[in-house]
This record gives structure tokens, sequence and C-alpha cells, in this order.
């Protein structure tokens, strides 16, 4: 497998394996990246792609050529090195024959010039002649007397003496060497390929007494008698020729068997990975997200390898495709589809709603009893409620009609082409059934009455927030008629002011998100060890069109309505955490602490988006601690406590905002995941007092100490208060008495024992 | 008539006269002598020419070796074994030239009335210093010193061509042209041997060479004119490798040779033919016994021996397809190479 499209496999894969780790938390975010990481993996094709023949575009060289260039490569290294070993070979054999041929003839030529020392003759001239021509290496031969003077001298036609004529004291020098001596080879004569054996000429006798004692085998004493001397010129240059035309040719027809089978292998290997190429169209189809096709498997076993793995990977995807987009879309504990998609829903049957001809009625509806038996019976009792009134809710309405669980106890239903007779004959059913269904549990039963908001639909001048906006206080006032009923809305003058007024803020957060004008404050919190601000809290103000500053209070319930709480959390992560950066980089170890919605935990994507911006900023992650309120982690029990586990298996600490407000049960210590207890200004602002505030502190403080935690006292005013809550076992403490909240850090340490009254204004301003 | 000799310890063909077959089982154990008829009748013992020698004392010889080589020792002890009441003194030059004055005082001190030289150095000593008549033997070149000078006298080294001839005949019928080549100076050998061949019905063509290598290159030049090659011991134009090359070269070219010395058989010769150290002492004698020559009388000519020793390569001669007689097959099989 190409090591591009190999590597693009595991990444896919890897991610992958994260994706199934998170499980149920896969949003539409998650889709995003998983489509980004097949967008790569589509390039990844596109480039591998471009590097097979039959595209012939794109950047890169082909992988047919780089394999044909190898081969090619290695090829002619292999060619070149055996030329020149079969070139040097041949060369010494040559050189080596030549010179024992040169020994050979020159001794025949020795013989063969005997006669010219004795009586001459145009015969023997003839024979000397002969003998040379008989072999074209020999250029030409020389007889010397044995004073030097050139007694007979021959060359072949083709060559032309020009080598000098030995003087006596070079012939003289042959004759030091002995008589057994083969002959002198002198290849060193300038401008000439002929090299030059010499040899002198003796003649042997015998003493009489020896010849008639004769022994053969062994070395005998003879008299040997200089005659002269031989010289003969050897010009091997046409077996060099001839050896260098035969390695040029040798040579050119290896390459040209070398081209002839690039070619053919060209050809091969392009047929071989045509299959490899083929794969684009399905890999492009994957990048784009489509995920239900098959890719055709055919070929060499190794690209049927390939294609089976990208089927296998397409199939994976594409159940992982359809799971994720389940979970995104459903709430995990019912089963219904949750409140984005029903939203999305909602859009759609709006644009698509023929008002001419059809109506629809959207529901908000609100289990009146949850809170008492997720209080009383616990987490596990309210979730089986909730189940149980979501089979309910959808076994009374219509095949086509929507159910969604909006969050917490409230569900949202859309009924789809009806008459507002339809809607309330509905309606009355889905209160009878849900005031007659039975809860049991522990062996006692409740019935799990609701109540139900219903608005028209019957145009599209009202947007789904409106919509939703409008089921919702119809809801309310259902509630307030004594609950267990449902009620329609109608636009009444107040109502109407109301819905203007969210709407109102609705535009002005929106507004403000857009152009980055919401504001921040920081109050501190001191380390009552140490007196000093360790922590600082992070609060949202808003400007209004005067640029005064609105609190939390104001806009909050209108964001909540329109689905804007995620936003503006994220928006006080980013704003905050940059701020943080500079911080600690100017005071050290300060760590913020933000407030939170609970419909951030709808947010599957929060771990990703803190991550980003802590790395962005270089930031430690436990110096980000998230406050929630206990409702809220209550009401969104089973999506937080995991978000929470994910971020804090980061490195991020939360911390229980406005602990004993609520429905507060010591349970929930050991239950949620936090890292602070934040104390409710109940019981601190007359905690001087009052001793029964000041036992339940003590008592949140060792429970808290007892599991690990730390707390948390709001709403200090004076240095009574602050030395009381040291000596109660608090760690932290804030309010007016230690820092107002700020647009700017204050590191005003605080005395322990001494200090002045102030009011807490915390949110509330 | 020829003889045919067979040694201890040495094959060789059992020569049959052509009057006088030999029969086969009659292969002799122990060196057996056939007398010939000498070329020339040995002369009577002639009387002493020194006056003041009495009547009844024999004469005696002073024998002068060239060298320790077994070609001489064994005629300086056929001249003892058989020169009967002679005194003989056997002195010795060891090959050393240095040594003649030395010897030839301790020589004339012997009061010797005759003087053998055996081998050219000796022969040459004996002439240049000799007060009394020099017999020499075992020298093959004697007219380059010219040792048949007035007061020496000479025996053949090798046996007559034509003993040799017929022999050479006997092993090879169908030889009709044989060759020759030697040094200068042996016209009178040549003439004698090619009138021999003549009469033999064989052509004898002969060369004359001055050096070994021109040796060896005539031969390779007559090889195809020739169907052997008789090699005389001319020491001037002859050298091992020549003789090795020689060989092989004939061996190669399935040449016969007939070579001066048995040595040469495993080398490539097919028959040697040598003389009998008693032959050459029996003849050196009769010299001896001669009147000295006065004038012209007997210069210039060497006395022929009458015996010969051959041997044959038996392996060579069948590769060569001559037929090879039977009884001496298996000792020269177990010399052959």
């Amino acid at each position: 497998m190409h090591p591009l499209l190999r590597r693009s496999f595991e990444k896919l894969l890897a991610h992958g394996s994260r994706l199934r780790a998170r499980g149920a938390h896969l949003t539409r975010n998650t889709l995003s990246a998983l489509s980004g990481r097949l967008t790569s993996l589509a390039a990844a094709a596109a480039r591998l792609r471009s590097g097979l023949p039959r595209s012939g575009r794109g950047a890169g060289r082909s992988l047919v050529t780089d394999i044909l260039l190898l081969q090619l490569a290695s090829a002619l290294f292999v060619a070149v090195a055996a030329v020149a070993v079969v070139w040097w070979a041949t060369s010494w054999v040559i050189d080596n024959n030549l010179n024992k041929w040169a020994g050979q003839w020159i001794s025949e030529l020795d013989d063969l010039g005997m006669p010219l020392y004795v009586d001459g003759g145009e015969e023997q001239y003839l024979r000397i002649e002969n003998y040379i021509r008989s072999f074209p290496e020999i250029s030409f031969v020389r007889y010397y007397s044995k004073s030097g003077d050139v007694v007979f001298e021959d060359a072949t036609q083709h060559a032309r003496v020009t080598v000098p004529v030995l003087g006596i004291a070079e012939l003289e020098q042959l004759t030091l060497h002995g008589t057994d001596q083969p002959a002198q080879l002198d290849n060193s004569l300038s401008g000439s390929s002929v090299v030059r054996a010499s040899k002198p000429i003796y003649t042997e006798s015998m003493s009489s007494a020896g010849l008639l004692d004769l022994d053969l085998s062994v070395a005998s004493m003879v008299q040997s008698e200089l005659v002269g001397f031989v010289e003969l010129g050897l010009d091997f240059g046409g077996y060099q020729t001839h050896l260098d035309r035969s390695v040029l040719t040798g040579s050119l027809i290896s390459i040209g068997v070398l081209l002839f089978l690039a070619m053919v292998g060209s050809t091969v290997f392009r047929r071989a990975l045509r299959p490899l190429a083929k794969l684009q169209e399905p890999l492009a189809k994957l990048a784009g997200g489509d995920t239900d096709f098959r890719v055709r498997s055919s070929g060499h076993r190794e690209i049927v390898a390939i294609a089976d793995a990208l089927n296998s990977t397409v199939s994976a995807l594409h159940e992982r495709d359809r799971r994720l987009h389940r979970l995104a879309n459903h709430d995990s504990l019912t089963g219904l589809i949750n409140r984005h998609r029903f939203s999305e829903l909602l859009i759609e049957q709006l644009e698509d709603e023929d008002f001419e001809h059809t109506r629809s009625a959207l529901l908000f509806i609100d289990l009146d009893q949850f809170k008492y038996i997720n209080d009383t019976l616990g987490h596990a009792a309210g979730d089986r409620l909730l189940i149980q009134a979501a089979r309910r809710l959808e076994s009374t309405v219509r095949k086509n009609d929507l159910v969604s669980r909006f969050g917490g106890d409230e569900f949202t239903i859309l009924l789809r082409d009806l008459e507002r007779a339809d809607v309330e004959s509905i309606c009355e059913a889905l209160v009878q059934n849900m005031r007659d269904h039975l809860f049991v549990e522990n062996g006692h039963s409740f019935s799990i009455p609701c109540s139900i908001g219903v608005t028209m639909i019957d145009s599209n001048r009202f947007s789904p927030a409106e919509l939703m906006a409008q089921a919702d206080m119809a809801c309310h006032d259902a509630k307030a008629r004594g609950r267990n009923r449902f009620n329609f809305y109608e636009a009444s003058g107040q109502d109407q002011q109301q819905m203007e007024a969210d709407i109102g803020w609705s535009q002005k957060i929106q507004k403000a998100l857009a152009d980055d004008a919401l504001v921040v404050h920081f109050q501190p919190i001191v380390d009552l060890e140490r007196g000093e601000p360790s922590h600082y809290e992070v609060l949202l103000r808003l400007p209004d069109e005067t640029g005064e500053l609105v609190p939390p209070d104001a806009f909050l319930p209108a964001a909540n309505r329109f689905g804007l709480m995620v936003d503006i959390d994220r928006w006080v992560i980013r704003n905050a955490l940059e701020r943080l950066a500079g911080v600690r980089t100017r005071y050290g170890d300060i760590r913020f602490t933000l407030n939170v919605s609970g419909n951030i935990f709808e947010d599957t994507d929060l771990l990703g988006y803190i991550q980003e911006h802590l790395q962005k900023n270089d930031l430690p992650p436990d110096s980000l601690i998230l406050e929630i309120t206990e409702q809220i982690a209550v009401r969104n029990m089973i999506n937080a406590t995991e978000q929470m586990q994910e971020l804090i298996e980061l490195g991020c600490k939360f911390a229980i905002d406005d602990f004993g407000a609520g429905y507060s049960s010591f349970d929930y210590l050991k239950s949620l995941p936090v890292d602070y207890i934040k104390i409710d200004g109940a019981f601190i602002r007359d905690i001087c007092e009052d001793v029964i505030d000041q036992t339940i502190v003590r008592s949140i403080c060792e429970i808290a100490r007892a599991s690990g935690k730390q707390t948390i006292a709001e709403y200090v005013q004076d240095a009574a208060t602050l030395d009381l809550l040291g000596k109660l076992g608090v760690d932290y403490a804030q309010g007016f008495h230690i820092g107002k909240p700020s647009p700017r850090l204050r590191r005003e340490p605080v005395s322990l024992t001494r200090g002045r009254s102030r009011k807490s204004r915390k949110k509330a301003g | 008539m020829l003889a045919c000799l067979l040694l201890a310890g040495c094959s060789a063909i059992p020569y049959e006269p052509a009057d006088q077959p030999v029969p086969a089982e009659a292969e002799p154990p122990a060196p057996a002598r056939v007398e010939p008829p000498p070329v020339a009748p040995p002369p009577p013992p002639a009387a002493s020419t020194d006056a003041s020698r009495s009547e009844s004392e024999p004469p005696s010889v002073a024998v002068l070796v060239s060298d320790s080589i077994p070609a001489y020792n064994g005629i300086a002890a056929a001249l003892t074994e058989v020169g009967g009441e002679r005194r003989i003194a056997v002195f010795d030059l060891d090959g050393d030239p240095a040594q003649i004055g030395a010897v030839m005082e301790k020589v004339r001190e012997s009061g010797s009335d005759q003087l053998v030289a055996i081998g050219l150095l000796a022969a040459r000593a004996g002439h240049e210093y000799s007060e009394s008549p020099v017999v020499f033997c075992q020298v093959f070149n004697h007219q380059d010193d010219n040792l048949l000078a007035s007061g020496s006298r000479g025996v053949a080294l090798v046996p007559p061509f034509s003993m040799q001839l017929e022999a050479w005949q006997a092993l090879s019928p169908q030889l009709r042209r044989i060759g020759v080549i030697t040094g200068p100076g042996h016209e009178e050998l040549i003439r004698e041997a090619t009138a021999a061949a003549r009469s033999a019905g064989i052509e004898l063509v002969s060369r004359v060479v001055k050096s070994d290598k021109e040796t060896l290159y005539v031969f390779k030049r007559l090889v195809p004119e020739i169907d052997g090659l008789w090699l005389l011991p001319d020491n001037r134009i002859l050298s091992p490798n020549v003789l090795r090359e020689l060989m092989q070269y004939s061996r190669k070219h399935n040449q016969q040779i007939v070579a001066f010395n048995p040595a040469l058989l495993e080398w490539g010769a097919v028959m040697s033919v040598t003389a009998t150290d008693t032959d050459v002492a029996r003849q050196v004698l009769g010299l001896i016994d001669e009147p000295a020559p006065r004038g012209d009388a007997k210069t210039g000519t060497l006395t022929p021996l009458t015996e010969m020793h051959v041997e044959v390569n038996e392996a060579l001669a069948r590769r060569l397809g001559l037929d090879v007689p039977g009884q001496a097959a298996q000792r020269i099989t177990a010399r052959a190479d």
C-alpha cells in the first residue's frame, strides 16, 4: 500500500477509535471533524492518484515512474559494472596472453633467426617474413649482431617501423639478466601502441664428457655464447580496438534491451496499478461524506486487500455515521429526538408548511412531579420516570407527530396538520394519559401529571424560537393555573410585552456576541490561609445602548429561552482564558472560576473547545474552574457528570455554585465530581448571629474536606464573618468585603483579623 | 660381421647375424662376447722401441683419464683387464685443465712407454705434452685439435655406421632416408656413412650446423624429409635444452632417433648404439702394439670399433609401429618412460 494512503487510513482509523471512546457524545461538531479527516483522506487519495499514470496531472512523480527509474538505475548500474568488469578482465586476459604469446613468438624467432648468424640467405629471410606475417600482432622484427649492428629487419605491410633501433648499451643491458630470462617487454614507447619485446640470442654447447655422461633430468653445465639479439614489435592495438568496439556494441545492445524492458515494465506496472487508481473515486465519495457504497475488489492480491480494507473502513464509517447521527439528534436517556433536532425539524416544518391548507401546533410539556421524585427517590428513579413519560407521550400522539425531550423534565411535541379542536383533543388525551399513568417506585405509586403549553402554528410570522417562547409561556400559565392541564397561548398584552422584551434581549445578545461587545468583570476569591486572592470569579455583563452594564439576571432568561446560552458560555470561556493567560504572566498561579449554564452540557464538543483555547493560550487545565449550580447539575445529571468527567480527565476543575440554595443533598457531594463547594450566601449573610448557619457551614466544610473538596464562602460582607469562616474551616472567601467585581484584577491582600463590611452584589450586581 | 651384445643390467636387441641366427631362448644372463672378425686384424705384439728395456720386460702403459665418469673409467678398467702382462698405470685429470702439468709430470715420472688418453682433455694433454706415443679414445671432434697429427692415433668413439645401420634396419625395415647433423670437420665420417647407407639401400641426408639452435632448426626442417635421425655425439652443436626439445619434437612427429647414449632413450630416442668398453680397450691395445707410425702412415684415420651395444625403447618403438624382437621386450619395457 502506498505510504500516503496507508498513513491516511491509519489516521482515519485512529480517529475512529477516539470516536468510539467518546461514544454518545458525538455531535455535529465531531462529524465535522470526521468529515475533515475524510477530506484529508480524499486529498491523500488525490495525491496518490496524481502519482498514478492514468491521471497524468498534478504535482509529484508517478509511482510507476519511480519504480521503473529505480529498476532502470539498478539495471544500468549492474550493466555498467558488468561491462567494466568484462572490459577489465578481457583486457587483462588479452595483455596476459599476448605477453605469453610474445614470449613464445620471440623464442621461435630466436630459433628461426639463428641461420642469419651463420650464412643468412634469401630463403631464411622469406621464412622470417612469412612467420611474422602469419601473426598480425607482430609489427616488426629486428635481429642484431652481438656488436649491435642490425643484421635483419622486417615489418608487416600495415606497419611501418617507427621504433628506433636499440643501441649497443641497451642491448648489453639485456644480457645482464642471464641466459634463461624471458623476453624483456617495453610498452613505454612514446606515441606508439607498439610493445617492444627484446631478447639476446645465445647458443649453447656441452663438454664432450658431459655428452657421454648425459643426464637430461638434471641441470648440466653448458657453455653459452652470445651471438646476437632479436627485437620484436607487438601491436595489440587491434585487439584493444576490437575489444572497445565489442564493449561498445554490447553496451548499446544492453541499453536497448533495458529500454525495451523498461517500456514493457511500464506497461505491466501501469496495468497492475490501474485498479489502485480506480480507488480514487470511492475515496472521493468517502471524503464527501458518502459511506453508502462498496468498492469493487479485483485485480492483484495487494489491490484486493486494499479494496477490502477500504470496504471495511467504509462499512465501519457508515455504521459509525449512522450512530453518530442518532447520538447527535436523540436524547440518550429516552431515545426521543433532542432539542436541537426538534428545532431543525420545526424550522423545516415552518418552511414547508402550506398555511393556506394546514395548521400545526407546538406543545411544551413540563412534568409537574419530577423534581419531587428526583429529589426524594434519587436520580435513577427520576431517569425511569422520564423514560416512562416519554413512552407515554409517544403512544398518545400520532406517528407523524414529533416528540422530543427538550431538556430536564421538559418535552416538546409538534402536532402536524391539525385544527385547534383536534389539538385540544390530543392535549386532553395527553393530560389524561399522563395523569392516569402510575409510576411505581420502592413500593409507592405516583401519578405523573404534566402541564402543557400550546401554541398554534398558522403562519410563518414567528420564528421557531418565538414559537417555543409562546409555548413556554403558555406552559407557565398552565402551571400557574394549577398544573395538570393544558393551556393555549393567547397573545395577551402582557405576554406580548414579555415576549417582545425577550426578543429584544435576544437581539441585543446576538448583536453583542457578533460584535464581541460582552464584558467580563473579575471578583477576587481570597485564600483564607494566606489572605491573598488566589482565584477570581468571572462575571458577565451586557452593555446596553447607553453603555450601562446590565447584570446577567436581566438577559440570561431571554438567552435561555432563545437558545443562546451555549454561545454565551463559549464566549465567556474564550475571553476569560485569553485574559487569564495575561494575568498568569503577570501574577503567577491565578485561577479563574466561570459560571456556565446547564445548556453547555448539550454542547458535546465542549471538551474540544476548552482544550483548544487552553492550548492556544498555553494555560494549564487546572487554571480553569467551571461553576455550575446544583440545579443544573441535577437536571442534566447524566450528561453533566460525563462531560465533567472528560474535563476533569483533561485537568479542569469544577465548583458547585450556590450549594444549599435548592434541593441540596449531601449525597450530591459524593456523586458529583467537583473540587470546590461554593456555599450559598444565604448561609453566610447572618452567620455571625445565626448558630444554625454556623453549624450548617461547619458541616458542609467537614463533609467537603472528608471527600477531598474545598469550600468557598460567598457573600462575605465584613471582617467578622471572614474571621468566623476561617474558624469554621472554610478554605476560600468571596464577597464585597474582599473585593467587588471589577473590569480589572485587584490584588489587594485581605487582613484576616479585621476588615470592612461590604454588601455582596455578586451576579445581581 | 656385426655382433649383438647384451650387457648385464641392460636390455638390447638380440642382434641376429645373417648367417648365424641366435636362438630365441639363448638369452645370455651375463655379458657374452661374440667375437666378430676384426675390421683390421690385431697386429702381433710389437717389439719395444726402447733399447734400454730388456726383451722380457713387458711394456708399460700410462692411461690418462680426462674425468672420472663411467664412460672413461670403464675403458680404463677394461684396459687393465685385457692388457695382459702390460704394466698399466692410470692417471686422472678430474676434468680440470689446470692439473694437466702436474699429472703429465707424474706420467713422465712413471716412465711409461705408451700413453693412452681417454677423453678430449686427456687427448689434448697427451698431444701437447707427451713424449711417448699417444693413443686416444672417446673423442669425437679430434679434428678441432688436430689430434691425429704425427705420433698420435685414435680409436673411434662410435661404432661404424654400417653396423649401426644394420641394427637399425633390423628394428625398422622400412627405413629409407636417414638424416645426420654434424658440426664442421666430419666430412670423412659423413662420406663413409653415406657410402654405407647407399650400400644398404638407404639415403643419408647430412647437414652441417654450427650451433645447438641451428641443430634444432635444421632437424625440424629435416623431419618431413627423413624417416629417422642418426644423432652423433658432437658436443659443439648439442645442448641439454636442444636435446630435450629435439627429442620432444621427434616424439611429436613420430620420428625415429638413434642416439649415442642410452640416457636419451627415455627422452625420445628409439634406439641407442654405444661402443663396448672392452672393444675400445682392445682397439686401443691393438694400436699400442702396432709400431709407431712413421711419416704419414695411419695419420688422420681412426681405428674403427668392432662391437656395439644396442638398446631399444620398446614402448616408443611400438608406438612408432616397429616390430621389437620379443626377447628383449620385457626389459626394454622396464626401462621405457
